[in-house]
């Protein structure tokens, strides 16, 4: 145990396959009692990332600490981590009673306090009724807390889950997420969820790590990501509905600047270099009225998203459509409503590099 | 829904060439029908004649003719000590047989999990005795187990002394090249089974013990071999009903010799048969054991298709 | 497998081992063969002597020579000065004629009949459980059980030494094999794409052999090589059905033995040799089937 609490840290990690970078010079640290998500696309080297702290796979370089303890040499046995499946990989043939002490019997322990600790596990996650029950004969709602309670019952310093939600019903799943935080916070274990769900991980994490194509691009609480992504990738992730991209052009007037787009023209804009740039402004962030106001401009609705307590206008944008949030029942199809771009919370994205800047608008200076 | 949309369709349609009243799909099934009929059927009916004569053919008479005899062959059988010795030693084949087929090719297939370079040329080398023919096989087995062969050779370098013991010729020991033969040829059968087994475990559960603490031989013992269950009474199950009917290594190697020590059924049946020719007695000693194949062999399988 | 490693350890010294061990295993695999193949080269004096000649310096074709030439078998009964049984005076292109015909025309009733009773019995049902059972319980029996009477059969139907009865007997036990591992693929074809077919204009046999069979060509093209194994090593048929008129190779390695020069290893280990020769190579072919095959269809890789 030390000081800091830094559960788990990776230090410029690199793997490859076959010539190619799974994941790429990759550093992170773990907070105790923290529920960090590794969030990303199919291939961007979260499940390699997870394999490796595991120990199922060794880094081609960096090095990987667990409660300050260098374990790339530990067999992955001896390195005090809990690992939940995506498919849970319950035994089948062993009782859910024998499932949550197996890790216990493995270790040594006294009949008598295996059954304690493992009667109070299944207490804690509902399964006191099953406890006899075959592994096979389980649902996924009661295979998920088995291999969970498996895991957690032998306190690991680490709990690495492998996008354990993604073969659940959606309404399973959401139950299963706040079930899932809360046994988490009650008993203060790290976690390292790895998914693909941006959704998933914005609900639960304390932070969220997301990565692409084996390099992680951004750390934070889930708000600062959504709020200020640092790359074009981020703020496209992140965010439901997604985030605007627009064409736009800045061209720098002395001691300030102005913003032009396909149907907004020369919106006032604090200091800027003059150049193309990408304009990105989530849907909120778009206001809809029906009749004309200041700096706004006419749009067509071409398409509407139901969302229920909101909908989503999908607008003619010169050659392309952007999503508007509006109240339900707002516009229909056809409808021509007006647009006003906040610019407060955009940001422009430069071409070339995809880095985020942050625009700074009338009221505020760099 | 139980039923596709197609089961209708794939229904024998009625009458086919070969006449009202017969659909396609017995008539699919006619040929191999017929053959087995004639080779099987036919033949175990006539057992059940044979059986109960006592018919020698060197005695000139036409099987039809021979002389009807009740149980009596059943009966000789009973208290004939070289069949019931037979039998026995059959079992003991067996057992013997199969079970070190499977040690052996199980802790064989557990070395074969992960890959390295030469993975590929060593299961080709390992799975060679198989696609040899039997009786060479059991022809190679003759010479290196003869007194003054390789096999005796080497136990005389071992011990330091002087070893020309002949194996075949010994009752007490004959039986193991015999058993020898026979495990080093179908233990590759075994180690193919074990590997496919073996590599479609499923892999988390295997690594979800690992990562809960677990020592080698714990998820060896409470993971795989659970989960490897199956597909070990499926080998079981075939290498025993193969064994049991053991006969090339025998012939090859001792004729069922010395005297009747290595008689295997087959053996003491073809002895009997067609050294002896004592074909009434041995139909009966057939129809024993038909029976007592069929009792034990029909419910196991029904385990091999599950 | 990454999990391995927990098994059998990452530490050099487990590696080392391990090898150790599988080379061991390879060598035990290999012997027996490498004594068959080495003795079919050495020339009489080396067959049996001890301590034993595991590789000869003079390596010879004389046995094969004997296996194969008969007139070679003459000159070595002459050199010997001793007498050769007028059964080794012939040569083996008999028994390998023989075994050719008889294991093809068997292998092609056997694949063809199963096939048949296989499609009948996935897409029809025919029989039910029982006849799929019926297959399996032919493995069961002792050969030798159905010898006895047959050979009684054959000499009524002058069917005693012939092709046509070894052909049938062959047939009818690798049936089961046939009829379960060309079941195998069939199931494997959804029966979807049949009725597909149909539905276009073609009738059930139509759309069998039009659809269905390329389909699982390659896998009834093993199981053909498959029962050709079995057919090319039986021995206890060849046996006891024939009395000379028909040599399988089996047979003929026992052929081997004179009276003066007692057993003759070198030509038995020839001819045992060039024998497995066919079996090695359709072996190897069908490697991957190999396991559907001898499980009767139930472990598939």
């Amino acid at each position: 145990m030390s000081a800091s609490g830094v559960k788990l840290e990776l230090r410029n990690v690199t793997k490859s396959f076959g010539g190619l970078p799974a994941v790429d010079n990759l550093s992170l640290s773990l907070y105790q009692g923290e529920f960090l998500s590794l969030l990303g696309p199919s291939g961007c080297g979260k499940s390699t990332t997870l394999s490796m702290i595991a120990g199922f796979e060794s880094p081609d370089s960096g090095e990987i600490f667990v409660d300050e303890r260098c374990v790339n040499d530990i067999p992955t046995r001896s390195r005090g981590v809990g690992i939940v499946f995506q498919d849970y990989a319950v035994f089948g043939r062993l009782s859910v009673r024998e499932n949550l002490g197996f890790g216990l019997a493995a270790k040594g322990v006294p009949k008598a306090e295996r059954t304690s600790a493992t009667e109070d596990m299944a207490h804690k996650l509902g399964l006191t009724s099953i406890l006899a029950t075959r592994g096979d004969k389980l649902n996924m709602s009661e295979m998920q807390r088995v291999a969970l309670g498996r895991a957690i019952i032998m306190k690991p310093a680490l709990l690495l889950l492998d996008e354990p939600m993604s073969n659940l019903d959606a309404e399973v799943r959401l139950e299963l997420r706040s079930e899932l935080r809360q046994i988490q916070t009650d008993l203060g274990q790290t976690v390292l969820y790895v998914t693909h769900d941006q959704v998933e991980a914005m609900a639960m994490s304390d932070r969220i790590a997301v990565m692409n194509r084996g390099q992680l691009l951004q750390v934070g609480p889930p708000l600062d990501i959504f709020l200020e992504p640092k790359s074009k990738f981020v703020a496209e992730f992140i965010g439901d509905p997604p985030i605007n991209l627009i064409p736009c052009t800045v061209r720098k007037n002395g001691a300030k600047a102005t913003l032009t787009t396909a149907i907004h023209d020369c919106l006032p804009i604090g200091n800027m270099v003059s150049h193309e740039y990408l304009l990105a402004i989530r849907p909120h962030n778009i206001k809809a009225s029906h009749s004309p106001a200041p700096h706004s401009s006419p749009s067509r609705v071409r398409v509407v998203e139901n969302y229920g307590s909101e909908h989503v206008l999908h607008t003619e944008y010169g050659t392309q459509s952007v999503r508007v949030s509006v109240p339900p029942h707002f516009a229909a199809v056809d409808d021509e409503i007006q647009l006003v771009l906040d610019l407060q919370h955009a940001f422009l994205v430069d071409p070339s590099s995809d880095a985020m800047i942050a625009l700074v608008t009338p009221d505020r200076t760099v | 829904m139980a039923k596709t949309q197609n089961d209708g369709l794939l229904k024998a349609p009625g009458p086919s060439p070969l006449g009202p009243g017969f659909s396609l799909g017995f008539a699919l099934m006619a040929p191999a029908q017929l053959t087995l009929l004639a080779v099987v059927l036919l033949p175990s009916l006539m057992i059940l004649w044979l059986g109960v004569t006592a018919w020698q053919p060197t005695a000139g008479i036409p099987w039809y003719k021979a002389e009807f005899i009740w149980f009596w062959n059943f009966y000789d059988l009973y208290f004939d000590s070289r069949f019931t010795s037979a039998v026995l030693r059959t079992l003991l084949f067996v057992a013997v047989c199969v079970l070190s087929e499977l040690l052996i090719a199980l802790c064989l297939a557990v070395l074969f999990l992960d890959e390295w370079p030469w993975r590929k040329l060593a299961v080709s080398v390992i799975i060679l005795p198989m696609m040899i023919v039997p009786v060479d096989a059991a022809n190679a087995f003759f010479m290196l187990f003869s007194a003054r062969g390789p096999i005796n050779y080497i136990i005389a370098e071992v011990l330091g002394r002087e070893f020309a013991y002949a194996w075949l010729a010994d009752p007490q020991w004959a039986l193991l090249p015999i058993m020898l033969a026979e495990i080093w040829q179908w233990t590759p059968l075994m180690f193919l089974l074990m590997l496919a087994g073996l590599m479609n475990l499923p892999e988390n559960q295997v690594r979800a013990a690992v990562a809960l603490g677990a020592s080698p031989s714990r998820i060896f013992v409470k993971i795989m071999l659970p989960l490897l269950s199956p597909v070990i009474l499926i080998a079981l199950i075939i290498r025993s009903i193969e064994t049991f009917k053991i006969f090339d290594p025998v012939y090859i190697l001792t004729r069922g010799g010395p005297g009747s020590a290595t008689e295997s059924i087959s053996m003491f049946m073809y002895n009997g048969a067609f050294v002896f020719f004592r074909i009434g007695y041995i139909a009966a000693a057939a129809l024993l054991v038909l029976v007592l194949v069929v009792s034990i062999c029909l419910p196991l399988a029904r385990v091999l298709r599950r | 497998m990454p999990f391995v490693q927990s098994l059998v350890g990452r530490k050099p010294l487990a590696r080392i081992l391990k090898r150790t061990v599988v080379i061991f295993a390879m060598a035990l695999s290999f012997a027996p063969i490498f004594w068959l193949l080495s003795t079919s080269f050495k020339p009489y004096d080396e067959w049996a002597i001890y301590p034993p000649v595991w590789v000869s310096q003079r390596p010879t074709l004389q046995n094969y020579r004997i296996v194969f030439a008969p007139d070679a078998a003459k000159s070595f009964a002459a050199a010997q000065g001793g007498s050769l049984d007028y059964k080794v005076a012939g040569s083996a292109w008999k028994a390998f004629v023989d075994s050719t015909i008889i294991s093809t025309a068997a292998t092609f009733f056997s694949v063809v009949f199963g096939t048949l009773a296989a499609y009948s019995m996935v897409r029809f049902k025919t029989g039910g459980e029982h006849s799929a059972f019926q297959f399996l319980t032919v493995r069961m029996l002792p050969p030798i059980a159905v010898v006895v009477p047959m050979v009684a059969m054959f000499s009524i139907l002058n069917l005693s030494d012939t092709y046509v009865g070894l052909v049938l007997a062959y047939t009818a036990f690798t049936l089961p094999f046939s009829v379960w591992m060309v079941r195998s693929f069939i199931e494997d074809v959804p029966q979807e794409l049949e009725g597909a077919a149909m539905i276009h204009g073609m009738t059930q046999l139509e759309a069998f052999i039009k659809v269905t069979l390329p389909l699982i060509r390659g896998g009834v093209l093993a199981t053909a090589l498959f029962v050709f194994i079995l057919n090319w090593s039986e021995f206890l048929f060849a046996l006891t059905l024939t009395s000379g008129g028909i040599t399988t190779v089996t047979v003929q390695v026992a052929k081997y033995v004179s009276a003066s020069s007692g057993t003759l290893y070198g030509v038995q280990a020839a001819m045992g040799t060039v024998s497995t020769l066919p079996v090695i190579v359709f072996g190897y072919l069908i490697q991957r089937h190999l396991v559907r095959g001898l499980t009767f269809g139930s472990v598939k890789r």
